[in-house]
């Protein structure tokens, strides 16, 4: 039994940021039914890999990741057999979540009015990029998109370089989070009210809030926001940064090889001076006082990375953690599943069975919960797997009549 | 009433969990923050309300504190450990941030906290977890160090012609905020669950954990084909380079540009190549999707054309009303003065009596209903008396 054991949540998401929130979901034992078709093949499946072997619809590594655990249907949504179908499935899940642009599920007949009428309690999350309201709500985004208008891809960078931005797309992930957090508050709500409600996610809404107090400077200080590139203003830190180092032997990669440093205070910094065998750096007069070290970072980091360049990561690591000062590896994802003693313990990336792509590692569970923990129940659905469980157990239709709405194209 | 109304939660938190306690206030829990005398450490992170240091003139502390109540207790006295206690026998959820092992040495376990209030969900979230490795060498960790070892950093930074230049931290606190996401979910999973059982639970979430498993693609091309990724900037990171999308714009600002692969929206960008008078040489419909690949680096030199003479809020605007997934990289204050923000409704006004003033900051990543207005963050023990009586 898991913690969602008995919900039903109908997952319309696509890509990444709807499949990321209900994924977490059937980790915790919900039943999530995602629902495909093949006039309209989830781009998670077809465009963004790795693929195994040739690119095909049933061996993307993406769509593994993201939709394990879930069941999967083919339902074709453009023709009205399709939503009839639909409507008689969103009457038995307690929720409905998507991201798709704003206004898709209206031309379907299915905005929140249109839901509760099939179930009047329904709990409904919408995703989009803009939110179903305002202005821009036909505005499309994908998470680089979100992430530059939000403000979070302005504040990554250097301050006299253009932005760095993210190299992934972090909102979609956190925009998963914060649609997981919706459902389950909405479904808590619901447990004492009786009602259901439509949450209007806006991914850029959700990305905003995440950049700190870089809006409420601006409005309590008038300063306008800038880049730090790996400096910290905010809790004061020096050194604090990025520092090349050797490559360890055997690498494949020669030259992309670093360790992240984080001096809090005065204690540390001795202690990194003792660690690395320049007690002098603590006698400098630029480097000696913590403010100084502030106004002088520019001198200090080539004096720390000339120390790391003739270390590994984990030798640079290894040292300076041993004498007391925060230091991190910039650990590739080989190190993180292959080579980090720590998410081994943890078990973080557990296997799981695909028909097609066999035993495969995918992102597991960095919550532990003491009594129902998430679970691994299957791979990703393949396409139309489990149509005769949902049409058939679920909606109790009977296989001729599945054969006939597959052979319409309704099931499809 | 707000959606978790009636759901009383203990916060002993330090940066680690601040978010998950300001999105649950946000959704009407009731937050109790506890906090030592003289207040939380993080009420000393700046920046500070005209530069002028103080506990109650924190930015960072009103961001990740607005709706919470404050309580001080002295942890180090019993008598007080004893109220902490009783005043979380009467919670629902403890979220807390404490080194592992501290919370024993409290008498705050959750074998002990649990046998009073069994219905507790005991939330603990940390660098690296309760237990492992780093646990037990002493490992210290930073906001900076965290997204290093958990897998972020490796993605993210620049271009560059040889050797790669290094990673950058894209911002700040995002593995206090991811750890913060995957606090929220787990208890409120718990939450649900504990209807049905009539028990709560202890959940160990490590923020390392979390943001290993926030990176997208790289941990997919390792674990498919043993690849790495190579840091771009202003897009994602791949094992190969991709075209640059991220262009400079009239008005020195940039604009973040994708060309659309799908055949209508390809021909509406040709049409606009065309009134650009920068067409030349373009096909309106290639139906074969290689093609359209092929002409991408040419579309993109025309598009950097075009970038150079538009202001990136006139492009992104052009962009979007065409269709296209176009995104001016903004300032996160140019959401102050915009109107789609203000039609949501999205700025919460919180009133500041530090400034005699209601100051505006990000409202709720998303909206339930009946959510209530955001209240300020507490001052420090502004609700002791109110929650622990006289």
């Amino acid at each position: 039994m898991g913690a969602l054991t008995g919900l039903r949540i109908i997952d319309l998401g696509w890509a990444m940021a709807g499949p990321q929130a209900t994924r977490i979901l059937a980790d915790f034992g919900a039943e999530v039914i995602k629902v495909e078709s093949r006039a309209r093949l989830d781009m998670g499946r077809v465009l963004f890999g790795p693929h195994v072997g040739e690119r095909g619809i049933e061996n993307s590594g993406y769509f593994n990741n993201f939709n394990r655990n879930k069941r999967g249907i083919t339902l074709n949504m453009a023709c009205e057999d399709g939503r009839a179908l639909f409507a008689r499935l969103a009457a038995i899940s307690d929720g409905v979540l998507e991201n798709f642009s704003s206004g898709v599920m209206d031309a379907w007949g299915f905005g929140y009015e249109g839901l509760r009428r099939c179930r009047e309690d329904i709990v409904y999350v919408s995703m989009s990029g803009f939110g179903h309201s305002g202005p821009y709500r036909d505005y499309q985004t994908f998470g680089p998109t979100v992430q530059a208008v939000s403000g979070l891809t302005y504040l990554s960078g250097f301050p006299d370089h253009p932005p760095a931005g993210w190299g992934y797309s972090y909102m979609d992930h956190t925009g998963g989070y914060m649609g997981a957090i919706a459902v389950l508050s909405a479904l808590i709500a619901r447990r004492r009210t009786g009602r259901g409600q439509h949450v209007d996610l806006s991914q850029v809404e959700a990305a905003i809030a995440l950049t700190g107090t870089a809006l409420l400077d601006y409005e309590v200080n008038g300063r306008a926001s800038a880049r730090e590139g790996n400096a910290s203003a905010w809790p004061p830190m020096a050194p604090h940064g990025v520092y090349r180092c050797a490559a360890p032997a055997d690498d494949p990669v020669p030259d992309d090889h670093w360790v992240a440093i984080a001096v809090e205070d005065d204690d540390q910094w001795q202690a990194l001076a003792r660690a690395t065998g320049h007690p002098e750096w603590t006698d400098d007069a630029r480097f000696r006082a913590h403010d100084a070290r502030l106004s002088h970072r520019n001198q200090l980091d080539p004096l720390i990375e000339m120390w790391t360049r003739e270390r590994t990561p984990l030798d640079a690591m290894r040292v300076l953690q041993v004498a007391g000062v925060p230091a991190g590896r910039v650990q590739r994802s080989r190190e993180l599943f292959d080579d980090d003693p720590q998410l081994t313990h943890r078990g973080l990336f557990p296997s799981v069975e695909h028909p097609v792509l066999g035993g495969r590692r995918i992102d597991g569970m960095p919550a532990t919960l003491s009594r129902t923990p998430a679970e691994l129940r299957r791979g990703a659905p393949l396409l139309g797997e489990d149509n005769a469980y949902v049409y058939g157990q679920l909606l109790g239709l009977d296989a001729d009549a599945i054969a006939a709405l597959e052979a319409a194209q309704v099931v499809w | 009433m707000s959606a978790l109304a009636g759901i009383r939660v203990v916060e002993l938190a330090d940066a680690h969990g601040e978010w998950c306690g300001r999105l649950l206030a946000g959704m009407g829990a009731d937050v109790v923050k506890v906090e030592p005398p003289g207040g939380a450490p993080t009420r000393r992170i700046g920046p500070f309300a005209a530069d002028e240091a103080g506990v109650e003139r924190s930015l960072y502390f009103w961001h990740f504190n607005a709706g919470k109540r404050s309580v001080v207790l002295d942890l180090e006295d019993p008598a007080q450990r004893a109220r902490l206690r009783a005043l979380i026998a009467t919670a629902d959820v403890l979220v807390e941030t404490l080194p592992p092992g501290r919370a024993a040495a409290l008498g705050l376990d959750y074998a002990t906290l649990s046998a009073g209030n069994p219905r507790l969900v005991h939330v603990a979230v940390t660098p690296f977890g309760q237990s492992g490795p780093y646990v037990d060498a002493g490992y210290r960790t930073t906001d900076l160090v965290t997204m290093a070892l958990g897998g972020p950093l490796q993605s993210c930074g620049y271009d560059g012609d040889g050797e790669p230049p290094a990673p950058v931290r894209p911002g700040a606190h995002h593995s206090y905020h991811t750890a913060s996401h995957y606090a929220c979910i787990s208890l409120l999973v718990a939450l649900w669950e504990r209807e049905a059982s009539g028990r709560g639970q202890y959940i160990d979430v490590a923020a390392q954990a979390a943001l290993a498993v926030t990176v997208e693609f790289a941990n997919l091309y390792w674990e498919y084909s043993q690849g790495h990724v190579v840091r771009q900037t202003g897009r994602h990171a791949y094992p190969r380079r991709t075209a640059p999308t991220q262009y400079l714009c009239a008005d020195g600002t940039y604009i973040n540009l994708a060309i659309p692969l799908e055949p209508k929206a390809w021909a509406r960008l040709v049409g606009f190549l065309r009134e650009e008078g920068l067409g030349e040489g373009l096909d309106d419909g290639p139906q074969d999707i290689a093609r359209r690949l092929e002409l991408g680096g040419i579309v993109y030199g025309r598009l950097a054309v075009v970038a150079a003479k538009r202001t990136a809020s006139e492009l992104f605007h052009i962009g979007q009303r065409l269709g296209f997934t176009w995104g001016a990289v903004r300032a996160p204050e140019e959401w102050l003065d915009d109107e789609h923000a203000a039609r949501r409704g999205f700025l919460a006004r919180v009133e500041q009596p530090q400034l005699g003033r209601a100051v505006r900051m990000p409202g709720a990543p998303f909206r339930l209903a009946d959510m209530a207005p955001l209240r300020r963050a507490p001052f420090v023990g502004e609700h002791t008396a109110e929650v622990l009586g006289a």
